[in-house]
């Protein structure tokens, strides 16, 4: 059964089509990895999946629930349903670890300040930051400020957790505990969990499905073997990282692709 | 001209624009203030009082010094100009009234705008480049409620408790050219001030205070909450909010100048 399920979602900026008929599903528990080149639509569709942005056609389902036609207050409950790491953490720099990840326990339930405090020790610790509580945001390293971010992502224990690039800017090794963290997540505990990235060796190794974004589309959905096999050209260019002209398609020649990527259409 | 009046034409439609959403802000605050705490969903005390505190407590040395040195300035220029009319005595009462009606209210403001207005939507603006603003929504967490309204209320606080200040240490800078360089007495040179001012002094000073609160937390936070362009982006809407403050202060003192004088 599905989690989450887009459904023709369509979005234009400008005159120019970031989304052109998308549709996914992922079903409870996976791991969905998003992939595709700069300028794809692929964050795009993340705002829209986490209702930040409106599609201009198309549906986005959440749990069964519709969610591009619901109001802000009926938003917001479905928003408890999810969890959201952001590229850079986001997380709340005038606040301390501890406060950062109480924000929703505090916010959304009537728990006793005791029992917060300790759920959010226990977030902390699962994301390897036991003893981390009173640390302001700016006194961590980048790894430590998403890891820090994923606890607070979980700490209303979300059935779906959406990731933005967790793996930018951080080095190998450090990428790797993230990808650990995710994957640790959605296997012991059950969480659904949808990654955007671009960084082929992170999204192979987490990925239990992959969509590839080009131009608004989906082109290629599929387990990581599929997704390895695929005759699309774009595809495997993708995958090698390459920029040899032959690997890509006749009609989308690595200039034409260059130049979509340049002037934005 | 054709591209001359497309140019005023997409100013006014941009500026509606702005007002709308300005406003919008606005009545979310007001029910963030007045109606949500009954709902069950208070403003948190803690951050309203961290911000009274920023643009309350943090304000007082540089509005008082403001307003010392221009109680002063004032004091000089109307005894020279009274002192050819043999009434240098009255210049207490005009030093009292200019500060209550006007000279308080107006230079608090301007301070407040330039420190605290700055600082609003520079904070704001960089937590919205970081996405923190994002990832406040998603957490079902509204970001008026816990950005916009503890400022205005802090604003709405702190800005007439810093006019009074403004009042009063711009009557002592008065009090020093009087007692000094007039040689008045200083129980008479307070007789004189307190002769002259009326109770509608203070209280259009300190309506206008309340008006250019809500104006300063206003212009601060909607010019955070619109920031774009990363870096470069907090500092266009810094400057941005600072000159829009100020021009709006001066636009409200004169409409509010004008009621006042009228009724």
């Amino acid at each position: 059964m599905s989690i989450l399920e887009v459904k023709n979602v369509q979005k234009v900026f400008d005159g120019r089509k970031v989304l052109d008929g998308v549709n996914l599903s992922v079903g409870k528990g996976e791991t969905m990895v998003i992939m595709g080149g700069s300028g794809c639509g692929k964050s795009t569709l993340l705002k829209i999946m986490i209702g930040q942005l409106k599609p201009d056609a198309g549906e986005v389902f959440i749990d069964g629930e519709e969610i591009v036609r619901l109001r802000d207050a009926e938003m917001d409950k479905v928003r408890l349903k999810f969890g959201m790491l952001y590229q850079g953490g986001a997380l709340l720099n005038s606040l301390t670890l501890a406060q950062n990840v109480a924000l929703p326990l505090t916010e959304h339930t009537r728990l006793d300040r005791k029992i917060i405090d300790i759920m959010v020790k226990m977030k902390l610790a699962q994301v390897g930051l036991a003893g981390f509580e009173k640390k302001m945001p700016s006194e961590l390293s980048g790894g430590m400020k998403k890891r820090a971010a994923l606890a607070r992502a979980i700490a209303l224990d979300p059935s779906i957790v959406f990731y933005d690039e967790p793996g930018a800017g951080l080095d190998p090794i450090v990428a790797a505990v993230i990808d650990r963290l995710i994957m640790d997540l959605s296997k012991k505990l059950g969480m659904t969990s949808i990654v955007v990235t671009h960084e082929m060796k992170s999204a192979f190794r987490i990925a239990d499905k992959m969509a590839v974004l080009f131009k608004g589309r989906v082109i290629a959905y599929g387990t990581p073997e599929e997704i390895k096999k695929s005759d699309n050209p774009y595809v495997q260019q993708f995958i090698d990282g390459s920029l040899e002209a032959a690997s890509v398609s006749a009609k989308d020649s690595t200039e034409e692709y260059i130049k979509s990527l340049v002037e934005g259409n | 001209m054709k591209e001359f009046a497309g140019k005023i034409g997409r100013s006014t439609i941009s500026l509606i624009k702005h007002t709308g959403s300005m406003w919008r802000i606005f009545i979310e605050a007001l029910y963030w203030i007045f109606i949500a705490p009954f709902r069950g969903h208070p403003c948190k005390m803690k951050y309203v009082v961290a911000q009274m505190n920023l643009i309350g407590i943090g304000s007082v040395p540089i509005v008082a010094l403001v307003n010392f040195f221009f109680g002063i300035t004032l004091a000089m220029l109307t005894s020279y100009q009274l002192k050819q009319v043999g009434s240098q005595e009255l210049m207490a009462g005009l030093v009292g009234v200019s500060f209550t009606r006007e000279l308080g209210p107006f230079l608090a403001a301007i301070v407040v705008a330039s420190r605290v207005g700055a600082a609003i939507t520079a904070e704001i603006g960089t937590m919205a480049v970081s996405e923190e603003i994002d990832a406040l929504e998603t957490m079902a967490l509204k970001p008026i409620r816990f950005l916009v309204a503890p400022r205005l209320i802090a604003l709405l606080i702190m800005l007439p408790c810093l006019t009074v200040v403004a009042n009063v240490v711009g009557m002592m800078g008065g009090y020093i050219i009087g007692r000094f360089n007039l040689h008045i007495d200083s129980s008479f040179y307070i007789k004189l001030t307190f002769d002259y001012l009326v109770f509608k002094d203070i209280w259009t000073g300190l309506i206008k205070s309340v008006a250019f609160a809500v104006m300063i937390a206003l212009i601060g936070c909607y010019q955070g909450l619109t920031v774009r362009g990363g870096a470069a982006g907090v500092g266009i809407s810094t400057t941005q909010s600072v000159v829009q403050s100020i021009i709006f202060i001066i636009i409200i003192d004169c409409l509010f100048n004008a009621w006042f004088y009228f009724i």
